[in-house]
This record gives C-alpha cells, structure tokens and sequence, in this order.
C-alpha cells in the first residue's frame, strides 16, 4: 500500500508539472482510466453461531468511467454524470473469533457499476474540486476465503452498492484531465454461504484514494 | 485564468498527502468489535493432559483438564468434549454422569489416563499416568475459617485433606458437606471445585466437612441483608417535565434477601446537570431550563439513576395575580404566579417560587396543599403594604422576582352577605357561593375564611377552606339551609337540590398544544331533564402519557393541564361513573 501511495504520488508530482494556463473543461462527453490503493472497512460477519470480524488487506483497484460534462450553466447545474465500472480485490487477512485473532486467506472480489453524479466547482483556472455520490450494484465475490488455512467460503453475491467521493479535476490539457479523489464505496450486506452450510452476512465498506485520467470529446 | 503553478503546486501537494495519510491510517485497522461465535473452523492439532496432582490417596479424586491447541493459533479447554479412559479400571477410574473428567482412586497403582477425541482428519488422543497410594487422611481443612454473609446472598468453602504421607489434596469435591442450621444456610447441591453455600435467614450455622471420619468445621454468621441495587422513579412515571416545575422521585433499593424497600431518606441525591434541573435532599426535583439531567440516587456504592428531560422552554420573566390586594386581618388571599417562556409559551409557575414578605410580622405566607402562595394578613401595616417578592429557581445568574403588595387593614366589620340567597343544584353536583364581608365604605370576599355548615348534610354538604371553601354538593333530593359565618356575623341561602338521570359527560376543549403550554377543558354533565352542568371541579382527570401531558396541579384551577412533550395522549374525564375521552396532540419543544 505504502509503495502503491508513493507512485501515486510521484504520477501526480509527475502531471502537475504538464499543469499550465488551459481553458476550462470542455463540455460533452469523456472516458477516463483510474487507478488507486483501498482499504476496505473491518467488518462484521453474522451468522447462525454469532457475529465475528473479517479484515482484509489494502490492495490496488482499478476504474473505468464513461461519462459527461455538463455544459457550464446547464439547468440541472454544473457537474458531470458517469457510469464507472470499477474493481476492488482485497485478502482476508484476519478473522476474529471467541478465542482470538486467526489467519485468513482468500481474496474478497467486488465488481461494481455504479451511475455517479458530481459537482464541479467551474471556477476559472484548472483546478475544479468536485464531490458527488453513485448507486448501482456490485458483483462480490468470495473467492476461496480460507481461516487458518482451511476452507471457509466460495461463494458470490449481487447487492445493491454506493459511493460517495470527492476530489479535485485537473485540467492538463483542453481535452486531458488529471483527476485525483477519494471514494468511499459500501454495499448493503452481502451474504455468503460457508463451508459449513451456515450462511454469513457482512459489511462491505471501502476506502480508496484514487487517481484518474479523463479524455474528453 | 489559472493560479500561479508553484502555488498550485504546493496545494494539490498538501491536498494529495492529506488524501494519502487519511487512507494510510486506515490501513491496518483491525476489527474491535465483541465476537460471539467461537472458532469452529481452525483444526485441532494437539491435546496435551493437566491435573493438579500426580498422585492422589485411595478413595478420592481429582479432575483432569484436557487442553486442546489449534494449530498453533489459540487453545481452548476441551475437557468436556474428549473420551476419557483408563488402562487400569482397578487402580482408577473415571467418574461417569457429571464429572466425567473427574477420576477415583480406587487401590494402590499406577494408571494411564487417555483423553481421546475425534476430529475431521482422525482420531487424536493424549496420555499421562497417576499413581494412586494407600495414604490415609489425617485432618481436613475448611476454608474460609468464620465467614459472614449478608442474607440473600451466597458464598462457598473448599476443603484441603492433609495425607499420612505428607501429602495434600483438595477433598472439596470428596468431602460430604453439612449445615447445622439448614433454616439459617443450606449447602448447595454441586459440589465442585468449591461448595456454593445459601444463606436463608438471620444467624449462625456450623458448615462442616467429613471424609472417611474426619472432619472441620467452621461457623457461618448470616448478616442483615445488604443494598444491592437502586431504582429510580419519578412520582408519575414520567421522564419528561416542564421547566419550572416540581416532581418527588422515589429511590427503591433491592437488597440481598430481595426485598424491595424505599430507601429515598436514605440516599444522597444529586443531578448531574444542575442547569437542567436540580433535587434537593429529599428527592424533591425541580426542573430549570430545557435539556436532559440524570437524577440519582446514591448510597455507598451502590447508584440508581433516571435521566429526565426537562421541556417548555427557559423561563424569561413571571408576573403574579394579584400585583396588589388590600385584607383584612386573617382575610388571606391566594397568590398566582404566571411564568413566560422563551418558547412562547406560558403556565402557571406558583409552586416552584419561593416568597418572602418585607416584614413577616405584618404578612404570612404559605405554600403547603395549594400549591400556590396563601397570604395571611397578621396585623395593620402602613398604607404602602407590606411586599411579597417572589424568586424563581435559577441555575446561576440573577434569579428572577416579581412582588405583590398586601395592604392589612382592620375595619369594622358590619355585616356579610352571600352570593345568593337560594341556590339550586342536581344530586352529585355542586355550586359555589361565596362571602363578602362588609366594612365600613368597603368590602371583602372572604369566602376562604368563613366558616360552613349545612343543616341537612344527608341532602347538602359544604366544604370549608382555601380552596373549596363555600362549595356546596348535592347528595340527595331535597333542601338544606347552607349557613356562612365570619367575625360573628352570619348568612344563609337555602339550597335545593333535585336528581335527574346523569345520561352522559362532555369534554370541551382544544385538542392541539405546544409544549410547554398550560390549557384546560371543561366536563359538562347531561341529564335527563335536559339540564347541563360544568362538573369539571367534581370530575376525576388522567391521561395515559405522562410525558406527553399533565394535569397542572393546581387545586384552585380543575381541568387544567400543562402540554410537556411531543406526542398524543388521550385524556379520560370521569364523573359518578360516565367518562369522556379526548386525544390531544402535543407539538415542539
């Protein structure tokens, strides 16, 4: 995670130094690639034999978006709509049980499609901050989840997922955007059937710093 | 235009870091939340075998503990969950029913104990040996030596053999336990580890422990039941309260034997935040200003505590009724005090003051059972009246007055005169008439100080006092001469009364109020002659939320309530068996 924050900060010093005086955004539609490092939140499995924690390790995560400037002064206000798909993996690193803290393993999988609205503040310059939320569904997957070395679950579940974020948009050129933001992504709970026949639900919450490149048309 | 680059620069570089430190900190953070499924999923890798001793006398026990280690990772004591077994059932063997890892030495030997389990991957199993000896018990040892408990309570013994051979052993579980006085502590019925002992009632019982005829004993005093829990309530139930207002709290105490007792003399009480409300020594509660105080109750350590929200808004200023008032002597006069709040709203605030007169000597002034201010003139003072200032309860700051004046004069007096000289009413209502004296040039209501009779109290009665004095009531059909009297001068009204059918019972009045509001109803009897009759003074008044309204408490004004918090209440009017209902809605605070 440390090293993936320090690239991700080099990539920024990096593009920053291309920032000069550019017009605004340009209107009209955009693609934009994203690449970040997330935490996903410390979570509460429930299930028949009692409740216990799940944490998982820090990873990388990767985004697609496909979306639209609003034109500066549009009715519905200013901002931009997209549709992101994006890809969080992260391993079970530990379960917490009665008796103690034990090894986990596995990776929990999410994939989610999200349609997100945000604000942009089209103050003069290159520099927009925006916020905004999205809704849409993920895909989460449990994919070999192990606890201390023995099977635990394989499973998979579509619940509903939301985000909300916040971050600033670069304007590198009049078409290139350097976007750089946090998000905070959540589902309802997801539910996986273990091993053992029991079914457990848990939290699903994440914390991601991301940084993004936008073309727009 | 674009900001100068550096500056830029120097910006995305502290906004970036600010994101990466927020995410860095999270990394990390394991779960802190209260597991309560234990690990049913690590493996079970080893067993190993504990006990206390490695050689035990013939004829006692002693149990093993079986720890099972998971992988590496946690253990967990498996004793109840493995076969237990030994190699040689004549030297020692395994107890069966409820202490099954519990073994006896049977005779002189050696024996090797397995504890077996199964797992997934296979059967596991671990081993150790006990020797058993022909040791005989020399003397026993109970423990605690005296003990006292409080009724109600339990506490527990354990007993240690002492060998011929030196040697020592826990012979709690062996030993057969005794109790003198079974009505004083009665031994509990499993013996284990320790021997749970109960104690019934007051005194002294000799606990003692036998094996193999040898024995100790030891005395057991059973004390007075202790404190071991407070509960706190308020005198309604309630939890909210109006500013500036007065409500008892009760604190009940649950001691050892179970008994429950009031204990509100015997505790300290206190608030935690005095600037919502305070309680004075004997659990007298008064509210100040809006918020939330716990009450509590304390007595050693033992604490009850009731939050109570206090609602209405904070007092801005109050006015009193009257502001002046001339009497004559003993003529007293009650005194009503009006608050305003800064939520709007008003209500009657009397019973919360504190009054002083400027010279006690010339003006009395009571608060007990009216729940307003009774002023009672002593003697003549100088035309400017003596001045009755009235305090407001008050957190910190400058509390807040308001002053009536009472000038006493003493006048002679010439004659009285009532209301009304004939008065009718129906059966199991009533009327009011009331007194005025009459002086030289001026007169006086003193309906509150005369003195009431009837001649027939089988169809009349009258009520005499500061609050219902001149009320008369109707008992059965007929007449009665109702007779006043004040400074030996007299009246009288003849009052007839008749008895209709009573059909039903009315309430009137709003039904939408503002916490903190005071408003009232009225209850209007019909009967079957037609006639209708205010009866709200002989009406029985409750509601089913205490937290959403009161009844004002105050004697003087019937059907009054006071709007405490938001939500519905339904209001109940009863009178000589025929109620109303009326659902009221509070709103805001």
């Amino acid at each position: 995670m440390k090293r993936n924050s320090i690239l991700s900060l080099v990539i920024a010093m990096i593009l920053l130094l291309f920032v000069g005086t550019v017009s605004a955004h340009a209107s009209g539609p955009y693609v934009g690639l994203y690449a970040g490092g997330n935490v996903p939140g410390s979570s509460t499995a429930h299930d028949t034999a009692g409740d216990f924690g799940l944490s998982f390790t820090p990873a990388v995560q990767g985004s697609a978006v496909l979306g639209w400037n609003l034109e500066p002064g549009s009715s519905v206000g200013e901002g931009r709509i997209e549709l992101e798909y994006s890809h969080r993996s992260n391993r079970l690193d530990k379960v917490t049980f009665v008796e103690g803290t034990v090894a986990g393993g596995g990776e929990l999988t999410s994939d989610s499609l999200l349609f997100n609205c945000f604000a942009v503040s089209r103050e003069p310059g290159s520099y927009h901050p925006y916020l905004g939320v999205g809704a849409g569904a993920a895909r989460v997957v449990a994919a070999n989840l192990t606890v201390s070395r023995q099977p635990f679950s394989n499973d998979s579940s579509i619940v509903f997922a939301y985000q909300a974020g916040i971050g600033i948009d670069i304007s590198l050129t009049k078409h290139l955007t350097l976007d750089l933001g946090y998000r905070f992504f959540a589902t309802t709970p997801v539910r996986f059937t273990e091993v053992g026949g029991r079914v457990l639900a848990m939290e699903y919450t994440s914390h991601a710093a991301v940084l993004g490149i936008k073309a727009g048309f | 235009m674009v900001a100068p680059l550096p500056f830029v620069g120097e910006c995305m570089g502290k906004l970036l870091w600010v994101v990466l430190l927020c995410v860095v900190s999270l990394c990390g953070c394991s779960w802190d939340g209260t597991p309560t499924r234990s690990n049913d999923i690590t493996p079970l890798t080893s067993i190993t075998i504990t006990a206390d001793y490695s050689r035990i006398a013939a004829g006692t026990s002693m149990p093993f503990k079986a720890i099972g280690h998971y992988s590496g990772e946690f253990t967990r004591d498996i004793s109840d969950r493995v076969t237990w077994s030994s190699d040689a059932l004549g030297v020692a063997a395994f107890k069966v029913g409820a202490y099954p890892s519990r073994i006896s030495g049977v005779a002189a030997g050696t024996a090797r104990v397995t504890a077996t389990v199964s797992t997934a991957s296979g059967t596991m199993s671990s081993s150790t040996t006990v020797t058993v000896t022909t040791a005989t018990i020399s003397s026993l040892k109970i423990s605690p030596t005296s003990p006292s408990v409080a009724q109600g309570l339990a506490t527990s013994f354990t007993a240690v053999g002492n060998f011929s051979d030196a040697t020592q052993q826990d012979m709690t579980f062996d030993a057969s336990w005794t109790s003198g006085t079974p009505a004083v502590a009665t031994i509990g019925a499993t013996p284990a580890t320790t021997v749970p002992v109960s104690s019934k009632t007051l005194g002294t019982t000799q606990i003692t422990a036998t094996f193999s005829g040898v024995s100790d004993s030891t005395i057991l005093t059973v004390t007075a039941p202790v404190l071991q829990s407070i509960t706190v309530t308020s005198a309604t139930g309630a939890t909210s309260l109006p500013t500036m207002s007065k409500l008892g709290f009760t604190a009940k105490g649950t001691y050892s034997d179970g008994a429950l007792v009031d204990v509100s003399s015997k505790v300290t009480w206190s608030s935690d935040n005095t600037a919502y409300a305070t309680v004075d020594t004997t659990g007298m509660v008064t509210t100040l200003s809006p918020g939330t105080a716990t009450i509590i109750a304390t007595s050693g350590n033992i604490t009850g505590r009731m939050a109570l929200k206090a609602t209405g808004g904070t007092l801005t200023g109050f006015s009193l009724t009257p502001a002046t008032v001339t009497r004559v002597i003993n003529a007293g006069t009650l005194v009503t005090a009006t608050g305003s709040f800064n939520n709007g709203t008003s209500r009657d605030i009397s019973r919360v003051l504190s009054w002083s007169p400027a010279d006690a000597s010339f003006v009395n002034v009571s608060t007990s059972n009216v729940n307003s201010a009774w002023l009672r003139p002593l003697k003549v003072n100088s035309t400017s009246g003596t001045i009755i200032t009235a305090t407001a309860p008050t957190a910190s700051g400058t509390a807040k007055t308001a002053t009536t004046t009472v000038t006493v004069t003493d006048p002679t007096l010439s004659s009285v005169t009532l209301s009304s000289g004939t008065l009718g009413i129906i059966a199991g209502t009533g009327g009011r008439l009331s007194l005025t004296a009459n002086f030289n040039g001026s007169s006086q209501d003193v309906t509150a100080v005369a003195t009431w009779s009837s001649d027939q109290t089988s169809k009349i009665t009258v009520e005499n006092g500061v609050v219902n004095g001149g009320r008369v009531t109707g008992v059965a059909a007929g007449s009665a001469i109702v007779t006043a009297s004040y400074g030996g001068k007299s009246a009288t009204s003849t009052v007839t009364v008749t008895a209709p059918l009573l059909q039903s019972l009315t309430i009137s009045g709003s039904n939408s109020f503002t916490a903190g509001n005071q408003f009232s109803f009225t209850a209007t009897a019909l009967y079957g002659d037609g006639s209708q009759v205010n009866v709200t003074d002989l009406t029985s008044w409750s509601m089913d939320k205490v937290n959403v309204a009161v009844i004002a408490g105050i004697a003087s004004q019937p059907g009054r309530f006071v709007a405490v918090d938001s939500g519905s209440t339904i209001i109940t009017a009863t009178f000589n068996e025929k109620s109303d209902t009326k659902t009221i809605t509070v709103s805001g605070n």
